[in-house]
């Protein structure tokens, strides 16, 4: 600072000498121009209206005098007026400068202090990223140990259930033991039954073996017997064949006599009826005819009588007209009605149906069918398709589908339309339909009863 | 050829159909000839859905080669191995997303053709419903011991139904499926018809506004062009759960796709295209095919065509090494319907003589120079691209088969060769009769 004021000193010196010296030549030269100045304008002057040379020289000298003169007054009045104020402003940098001074005793203070509080906060920062380390260091040991307690957690909790097992394992081994030393008591005692059993068995065994050899015995024995018996078999069977061609010929002729005779019974049967009936009403005829023969009788008597009474009035030769009248009995020829025997030709019913159709009803499950019954008995059969699909948990429409497939699989052909409203059996395929369900429930029908 | 023995009432439908000039919807696979190796591929397909793979195929070819003839034939043979299918057919009206609902009204058609082998006619969304249904109350029988008539039953089985839909995942409108499913239930249990029919009615999409599927059923949405095709995904997986093998979707007529004149329309279509493609060959969807039957110029045309998009070129072009050895290849997903050739044709008309005989009772007489004389007329009238489209020679053939037979007078040598005798050109069609046939592409 000191070195800096001086510096300044000795500039503002060389700088007021400078201007000093520059002053003074300048003033000396200004001095003399305004000499000139003043000199040659008076000398004009004075010359334009007068041309006297002396008195324009001289008024030219005095101008310049005076001009000299006053210009030395001025001169000095200013320099006075600038020495002093050149004086007050000495006193005014005399104070800036002392407070320059102490401004800069108090800069230099301050300095001071900031470079204790940077330090001090050197020293602070310091201490705050050792502490910063510190407790990084610190963290990552708590997680090092946190992470071995998990660890340690996981082994404890792994051992305990490695523990677990383990006594679970020795309680089933001994259990397992326990029964497996039942199991041995119950196998030794096993054990010895069979031994036991087998004593007897070899026993048997060589009774058996006895046994075989007389029956190995026999054997051969039989064995030259065979031929000899099948030659016998042979003839045997050639008579059974015989028999059965005559029991065959004897079965048709019972057959044809049982046939006859039922015919005949059933001839004799409607003939007695014929008979009750011609019984009945030659009873009635022969009511008729008693009372018919009551009134001849009457007749005669009264006939008699006249003839007496004739005979009385005339006696004529009695005219043989008594002609006992024949009273003809009707003889009602009674036109019998041969009742018709209707035969009643069963048609069995399983030989009209094609293979195919029987491989249909073989592969239908009874729901199905029940399914195709109600398709084709009744007007509306979703209610009743509705009850099918919900006992065999499925729905109407796949119901259908399901017999189609069937029926395209075997018959080859689908046999339920299901465009229209309710779902009907195509036309062509309805006989069928019937027929299968027809032969369902005879089976059904001989099954419960033979049941 | 072996004696057929096919039922009177099939090879009837056959003759008719064939005679009209449309593909037989029943019978199909008794004159199947010449497709082996695109049936065989197809049938591939079909055993990849089975195990859970989907799969997804084009069916190219010009008018009359065959196209709607092989989706009928994979559709029965699919049928028969125990699929369910469904198959609909693109129009002005059907598409696969449009301004104007098109895109469900695809799915109505689908879904009301809906078949199984014992519901060969459609109608098999109530099976697949109810076979759904019932495998849940089996599960609470299962479960819970209870039978179907004890209380708190039904409860069970409703709470069950809305278990089973929470786990289905990608599943748009969750609750409100779930409350369908529900509404069909009850309607069964308490022999409510119109609830029944209501919720089929939701499934086949044919309520058209939400205000009418809130007052039948109490569902605030319905089955619209943003979410039908998640629907046949749905479905699919369905039917697998209950024992079928998978879901078969065929559409044909994709050539009404090509014609539609709205760029942004056309793009839009063949983007959705793009991402059921996606989705089937990139395994998101299961159990699904897709069949689409296009022509030539659907796929190839290189301004509206598929191929104006590079996805889709990228997807099913050819590959180079089969153009240059000249071999069909039938990995892709493309089939190219090659013509058939002049021997496969005579097989065909063989085996057609052969089932008329058979059905109308007579022995036929037609020998294998008869035969060749018809297909060389055929030829010499319309010129060789007439073997091209085999439908209009099977059509020729069975008027000529149903006039001999009516008329026993006339050869045969002289009725083809006759002036009378007049082959329909390609391009021109008879009046054909939707009903029960399968239609041909014009």
């Amino acid at each position: 600072m000191k070195g800096v004021m001086t510096l300044r000193a000795t500039y503002s010196d060389n700088l007021t000498t400078l201007k000093t010296s520059n002053m003074q030549s300048v003033m000396i030269s200004n001095r003399l121009i305004l000499g000139i100045v003043a000199f040659s304008v008076s000398f004009g002057l004075s010359l334009v209206p007068s041309w006297d040379f002396k008195k324009a020289f001289l008024t030219g000298i005095i101008t310049a005098v005076t001009i000299y003169a006053a210009a030395l007054f001025v001169d000095k009045r200013r320099r006075n007026y600038e020495m002093f104020i050149l004086g007050s402003l000495r006193k005014r940098i005399k104070d800036m400068e002392g407070l320059k001074a102490r401004v800069v005793r108090e800069i230099n203070q301050i300095e001071e202090h900031h470079n204790l509080l940077y330090a001090e906060s050197q020293q602070l920062q310091n201490q705050v990223i050792e502490s910063r380390n510190q407790r990084d260091s610190l963290h990552r040991e708590l997680r090092t140990f946190a992470g071995q307690k998990k660890q340690l957690e996981t082994e404890i909790s792994s051992r305990q259930t490695e523990i677990n097992n383990l006594q679970k394992n020795q309680a089933e081994l001994n259990n397992a033991f326990s029964v497996l030393t039942a199991e041995k008591r119950r196998l030794e005692s096993n054990c010895n039954v069979s031994r036991s059993e087998i004593t007897l068995l070899q026993s048997q065994i060589s009774e058996l073996q006895q046994q075989k050899q007389e029956v190995e015995s026999n054997l051969t024995l039989l064995g030259r017997l065979k031929p000899q018996l099948e030659e016998k078999l042979y003839e045997l069977r050639i008579a059974i064949q015989e028999l059965e061609v005559e029991t065959n010929q004897k079965n048709q002729l019972l057959v044809a006599t049982k046939t006859e005779r039922e015919n005949i019974q059933t001839l004799l049967n409607s003939s007695q009826t014929q008979l009750a009936e011609q019984k009945a009403e030659l009873q009635q005829l022969q009511g008729q005819v008693s009372l018919l023969q009551e009134e001849r009788d009457s007749l005669q008597n009264q006939v008699w009588e006249l003839l007496q009474q004739i005979e009385t009035f005339n006696p004529e030769p009695l005219s043989e007209n008594l002609k006992e009248d024949d009273i003809e009995l009707f003889a009602f020829s009674e036109i019998i009605e041969s009742s018709a025997i209707i035969d009643t030709s069963e048609v069995d019913t399983s030989e009209n149906i094609p293979e195919e159709w029987t491989k249909f009803l073989e592969n239908l499950p009874v729901y199905e069918l029940q399914v195709l019954k109600a398709i084709l008995e009744q007007d509306n059969p979703n209610a009743a398709i509705k009850k099918i699909a919900e006992a065999n948990i499925t729905m109407p429409n796949l119901l259908i589908d399901s017999i189609n497939e069937r029926a395209s699989d075997t018959i080859g052909e689908l046999i339920i339309n299901s465009d229209s409203e309710s779902p009907e059996v195509y036309q062509e395929h309805i006989t069928y339909v019937k027929k299968i369900i027809a032969m369902y429930e005879n089976l059904m029908a001989r099954y419960t009863s033979s049941n | 050829m072996a004696k057929l023995k096919i039922s009177k009432k099939i090879s009837t439908a056959l003759i008719n159909s064939l005679g009209a000039g449309v593909v037989p919807r029943v019978g199909v696979e008794y004159i199947a000839v010449g497709r082996e190796k695109e049936l065989k591929s197809l049938l591939q397909n079909l055993d990849d859905i089975a195990e859970g793979v989907a799969a997804f195929r084009f069916i190219i070819g010009n008018y009359g080669s065959g196209k709607s003839f092989l989706l009928q034939l994979i559709r029965n043979r699919a049928m028969e191995q125990g699929f369910v299918v469904a198959d609909a057919d693109f129009s002005p009206e059907r598409r696969l997303a449009g301004s104007n609902n098109e895109g469900v009204a695809t799915y109505r058609e689908l879904m009301s053709h809906l078949a199984t082998k014992t519901r060969p006619d459609g109608g098999a969304l109530v099976s697949i419903l109810e076979g759904w249904i019932n495998k849940i109350q089996q599960e609470v029988v299962k479960e819970s011991g209870m039978r179907p008539n004890e209380d708190g039953f039904d409860d069970q089985v409703e709470s069950k139904i809305r278990e089973v839909v929470q786990y289905i995942e990608d599943l748009v409108h969750g609750f409100d499926f779930g409350s369908v499913i529900i509404a069909y239930w009850r309607g069964y249990r308490l022999d409510d018809d119109n609830l029944k029919s209501a919720a089929m009615r939701w499934l086949r999409g044919e309520f058209t506004t939400k205000v009418e599927a809130k007052a039948a059923l109490g569902v605030r949405v319905i089955i619209d062009d943003d979410s039908w095709y998640d629907y046949i995904k749905l479905f699919a997986k369905f039917v697998a759960d209950i024992g079928y093998k998978g879901l078969l979707i065929l559409v044909d007529e994709a050539v009404h796709l090509y014609q539609i004149s709205t760029t942004v329309t056309r793009e839009k279509n063949y983007n959705r295209l793009l991402a059921m493609f996606n989705d089937t060959m990139q395994c998101k969807a299961e159990h699904l095919g897709i069949v689409v039957g296009g022509t030539t110029k659907f796929l190839e045309d290189p301004k509206r065509g598929l191929f104006a998009d590079q996805a889709w070129q990228r997807r099913t072009k050819e590959s180079r090494f089969v153009a240059q050895s000249s071999v069909q290849e039938y990995l892709g997903p493309v089939i190219r319907l090659n013509p058939l050739s002049e021997a496969e044709i005579l097989t065909l008309l063989q085996r057609l003589a052969d089932i008329h005989a058979l059905n109308f009772g007579y022995e036929q007489t037609l020998t294998n120079r008869d035969l060749k004389e018809f297909v060389q007329e055929i030829i010499n009238r319309l010129g060789a691209e007439a073997l091209l489209t085999p439908g209009e020679i099977v059509r020729d053939f069975m008027s000529v088969l149903n006039i001999l037979h009516q008329n026993s007078g006339i050869a045969f040598g002289e009725l083809i060769h006759g002036s009378k005798f007049k082959p329909t050109a390609m391009g021109k069609d008879a009046e054909v009769d939707e009903d029960g046939a399968a239609e041909f592409s014009l």
